[in-house]
């Protein structure tokens, strides 16, 4: 057997040699800006595509927020921005005028972007069994007296707007408008913390047939696929527009390219042709609606669009190289894949029907969700009532008492408190309170459900084999993939938030429970037993304080977990401390950032320290 | 006397296919072969033994021997896989659960060889734990554990900490705990294995004076041969899951059922199966109180030892006289009684050879032998302590 093993071995090994040997490997790919939105994803493929065709580059793309994206063309990691949203950049004209980048033209230009509601909502729609709800809304100046359609969650006497992505240039120009038509009486300027929420919000208040009021832009695949309104704003003005008093002009979407890029004479070639590129709000929308129609990918969408656009190609490129393109593309069609070096099967799952599937569910049991979604929402908000009655003094000195007594030292009871204070004198006091309490919530219920299910499966063979995979699921999960259908079930905002802190903060207590319980010395068990106590009594006199140092662990775990989750549930609009982070990650604000970050390390630990020591003082007392 | 358990064709099976193999077992098959034939492993077989009233029953063999899995039995910790084990008229093997735990809480108790005892409560708590169980307020609860720590020696640590403590008052909570209910049988799972030497027998000499108050029959597992001897009325060979032998530990010593219990019990320090009874000699040195010191002198001198033993009305025994003082007292016309020496060595008739060996050889003079009375039995002296455990 060992012999067969190791002659199977070399053998994979020679193989891989000759494989690895025979690929030469060329220059370094060339880095895309992938900014996350399909339209830049489908430039970035069509543009790639060519360079690999034509200028024989390889191309590969860097994914993250567009700030981001941009400090990354600024110093050179990345080499190109199909999709540069000048006015939405935080910075980019001095950036540009101060020659860290090179702007090669614009890409479209003849975008629109504002506040939509969908179509439904002004002229009803009777397939559907939609009545109009606002048959004359036109303008931003008639939202005020709608803001009774679209009821804001949290706040059900006032309207909600879902605002820009927070860090996006808009988001401030969006406030302006809010507070000039004077929405700011009656409606909530709601972030939706991230484009999948935001986009994820939109689709499901629409496949539900709900009134929705939102900022959006086009070109999208969202705005292509569902039908909005863009409300009426006045005409654009440019001194009065950055006071949110006009409509949005069309932003120009320009190419930029890194400054080392650029002046590399390698890439001349490839200079001119970005030069040139050039299409359109439209005809980037109808790609991305055909990639939506037929579910292909970014790269087939870019063959379809090259396939239906040649003279727009040939102006890019020029004849040569357009023939040079056609025929390198037909060549690779025709050629027959290297079967060891290409993955030759792929199943063709259609990600649309988990979607769909999923987006029904949530429509069909929406009175269900919704029942949670307020009895989540009413639990946060009694505790954040509750911390907000507790002057902030008394809530020092109650954390003073707490690091003193669990420690029996005064100088940790005051190190508390003065971490405490620090955090109200930077202003962060309400932000603390707000993160507080979801993490409070969400570690309420995970206690209350992780802890009798982890007796449960420490005391059943069969539960325990059920849960622990998917235990190791939920663990393992990143934990964006909670948040979309969180978002789907809930809404935004902070039941969602609770709801996948939750899902992510619950498997410590589980696990440390069941281990705590299975890991008592048995013979105590059995003591107990033998003297006729029944389960129940056994669980309480014996196995719950026998596992309770472990059991708390868990607690302290659960703890954590869930303060390790508050930046991320930010993306689906939990108000607090995350959100500061998020939005000063969006916009590439280092001080926020770090202020704001450590107001989050400060509470964490608090909380793993005060929990610590009241563990320490349940092992004494177990012991002593 | 009465028995109190009575087991019957108890078998303890592990594997998948335990019918088949007890069948296999009721035609006559060895373990080994059944082994082979159905991978059955059989912990226990076919084991038959009655428990008396009030007797110290201990089961010793190997590890492994099954004897843990038989003492568990008794209180169902662990499930017989065939057989009967009758208490009062009932199957225990089939009691449901109300009826099993009822059972342990008013006729059963267990102490475990790691004590088993729980570090979050306090010693008084441990001890009442039972009784809780049971139902008692805690009041009454906590008065009859108090008498329980008084009975074990544990008085004045109530509200100490289990960690606290060293492992032989460990046991003693151990113990007290399990006496608290007032069982009727004591199962006691290796409970000495976990002390050292010293300390356990401490323990074992307690153990024997408790339960000679309490009355309580106690079932005692051990792998220490002398452990058995010394405090099993009856003791129970257990060998691969089978019962070799069960006797007192004297006529297990002189009548080995084979070669196995032979060994086994070669370990073993005949000085502590061997009791006085059995090599006491009569004395012919004897006078009364109210003798002279001369008659005293006389006997001495025919049976030529320089002491004679004295002895009071009804036989009973008063002390020593010796020589020197016999003819001191005949001397100053004293009475035997101005210079009896009273204290001096004495042995119980049941008294072990190992027990009074240290004292043969402080005594100056031969051992005196008594019974409860006092009566004066016979003697012992060095030689024949030497001769008997040759």
């Amino acid at each position: 057997m060992k012999n067969i093993s190791k002659k199977i071995l070399c053998l994979f090994l020679i193989l891989f040699t000759l494989i690895t040997s025979s690929t030469s490997f060329a220059n370094s790919p060339v880095k895309f800006a992938d900014a996350g939105w399909d339209s830049i994803k489908f430039h970035n493929a069509l543009c790639g595509l060519i360079l690999e065709n034509v200028f024989d580059y390889t191309y590969t793309e860097v994914p993250g927020g567009s700030s981001i994206l941009h400090e990354g063309i600024k110093k050179g990691e990345i080499q190109i921005n199909m999709e540069t949203w000048t006015d939405n950049i935080n910075g980019y004209y001095q950036d540009l005028d101060a020659g860290k980048l090179v702007e090669l033209g614009s890409n479209f230009d003849d975008n629109r972007q504002g506040i939509y509601v969908p179509r439904y909502v002004i002229e009803g729609d009777r397939e559907r069994g939609i009545k109009a709800l606002a048959p004359n809304l036109k303008t931003v100046e008639d939202l005020s007296q709608y803001s009774h359609i679209f009821k804001d969650e949290d706040d059900p006497s006032k309207g909600r707007l879902l605002g820009a992505t927070p860090g996006w240039d808009v988001d401030k120009i969006l406030l302006k408008k809010y507070e000039h038509y004077d929405l700011d009486k009656n409606y909530v300027y709601f972030r939706s913390g991230s484009q999948s929420a935001h986009d994820a919000t939109i689709t499901s208040a629409y496949e539900k047939g709900e009134p929705i009021l939102t900022y959006y832009w086009e070109p999208t695949w969202l705005m292509g696929k569902y039908d909005f309104v863009l409300l009426e704003d006045k005409p654009y003005e440019e001194t009065k527009y950055q006071n949110g008093e006009t409509s949005f002009p069309s932003v120009n979407v320009t190419i930029s390219v890194s400054n080392d890029f650029y002046n590399d004479e390698n890439n001349k070639d490839v200079i001119e042709f970005l030069k040139l590129y050039k299409t359109s709000s439209k005809l980037t929308s109808l790609a991305l609606s055909h990639m939506q129609d037929t579910g292909e990918d970014y790269e087939q969408t870019a063959l379809w669009f090259i396939s239906e656009n040649p003279d727009l190609i040939k102006s890019w490129l020029g004849t040569k190289n357009y023939e040079k393109l056609i025929s390198s593309l037909n060549s690779k069609n025709k050629g027959s894949n290297n079967f060891f070096r290409e993955f030759p099967f792929k199943l063709n799952i259609n990600y649309d029907n988990i979607d769909e599937t999923v987006r029904d569910f949530s429509i069909r049991h929406d009175k269900f969700f919704g029942a949670i979604r307020n009895g989540l929402k009413n639990l946060v908000s009694l505790i954040e009532n509750i911390l907000t009655f507790i002057p902030w003094l008394v809530f020092i000195i109650l954390v003073f008492l707490v690091g003193y007594k669990s420690s029996k030292k005064i100088s940790t009871g005051l190190l508390y408190g003065c971490l405490l204070l620090l955090i109200g004198s930077l202003g962060l006091w309400n932000l603390m309170i707000e993160t507080l309490s979801i993490v409070i919530a969400s570690v309420v219920i995970s206690l209350l459900l992780g802890f009798p299910l982890g007796i449960l499966i420490s005391s059943n063979e069969l539960a325990n084999k059920i849960t622990r995979p998917i235990l190791d699921c939920l663990q393992t999960m990143p934990v964006f993939v909670y948040l979309i259908p969180a978002l789907l079930f809930f809404g935004l905002g902070k039941a969602p938030a609770v709801i996948a802190t939750t899902i992510y903060a619950i498997v410590p207590i589980i696990r440390l429970t069941n281990h705590g319980i299975r890991e008592i010395d048995y013979e105590i068990v059995e003591a107990s037993e033998s003297f006729g106590a029944s389960f129940i009594q056994t669980l309480i006199n014996v196995k719950i304080p026998q596992a309770l140092p472990t059991i708390m662990e868990g607690v302290n775990q659960t703890i954590m977990m869930a303060m390790s989750m508050v930046v991320t549930t930010s993306m689906i609009g939990a108000t607090g401390l995350g959100m500061e982070v998020l939005v000063s990650v969006n916009r590439i604000e280092i001080g926020r950032g770090i202020i704001s970050g450590g107001a989050v390390v400060i509470l964490a630990i608090l909380l793993d320290r005060m929990t610590q020591g009241i563990i320490r003082k349940t092992g004494d007392d177990n012991n002593g | 006397m009465d028995n109190i358990l009575e087991v019957k064709n108890l078998y303890k099976l592990y594997g998948a296919n335990k019918s088949a193999a007890l069948k296999l077992s009721k035609q006559g098959m060895t373990k080994d072969e059944i082994y082979r034939k159905t991978k059955v492993t059989m912990a226990l077989n076919n084991i038959n033994l009655d428990v008396k009233k009030g007797e110290i029953l201990v089961i010793i063999g190997l590890s492994g021997s099954g004897k843990s899995t038989l003492l568990r039995m008794f209180n169902k910790l662990n499930v017989p896989s065939s057989g009967k084990i009758i208490f009062q008229d009932k199957d225990i093997a089939r009691l449901n659960k109300n009826g099993l735990r009822d059972f342990r809480k008013n006729n059963i108790a267990m102490v475990f060889q790691n004590f088993g005892l729980m570090d979050h409560k306090n010693v008084l708590k441990n001890i009442s734990y039972g009784l809780e169980i049971k139902g008692l307020n805690s009041k009454l609860a906590e008065e009859k554990s108090l008498a329980m720590m008084k009975m074990v020696g544990l008085d004045g640590l109530e509200n100490e900490s289990i960690n606290s403590l060293s492992g032989g008052m460990k046991q003693r909570v151990g113990i007290a705990r399990g006496l608290a209910t007032d069982p009727e049988i004591l199962l006691m799972d290796e409970p000495f294995s976990a002390l050292d030497p010293l300390v356990r027998r401490d323990m074992q000499f307690e153990l024997i004076s408790l339960q000679e108050n309490l009355e309580t029959t106690i079932i005692f597992i051990t792998h220490d041969i002398d452990e058995a001897f010394k405090l099993g009325d009856r003791v129970a060979i257990l060998k691969d899951g089978e019962l070799i032998q069960l006797d007192t530990p004297a006529n297990i010593s002189k009548n080995p059922a084979n070669e196995y219990v032979e060994d086994f019990i070669g370990n073993a320090d005949k000085s502590k199966v061997i009791t006085v009874r059995d090599i006491m000699i009569r004395p012919n040195s004897v006078v009364r109180l109210k003798d002279s010191p001369i008659h005293a002198l006389n006997i001495m001198k025919e049976n030529a030892v320089s002491s004679a033993y004295v002895l009071g009305p009804k036989l009973k025994f008063q002390g020593v006289i010796t020589l020197d003082d016999a003819l001191k007292a005949s001397r100053l016309n004293l009475s035997i009684e101005e210079v009896l020496i009273k204290d001096v060595a004495l042995a119980d008739l049941d008294s072990t050879v190992h027990e009074i060996m240290d004292m043969s050889v402080e005594s100056p003079y031969p051992i005196a032998v008594i019974d409860k009375s006092k009566e004066l039995k016979g003697i012992v002296s060095k030689v024949h302590i030497l001769t008997s455990i040759k």
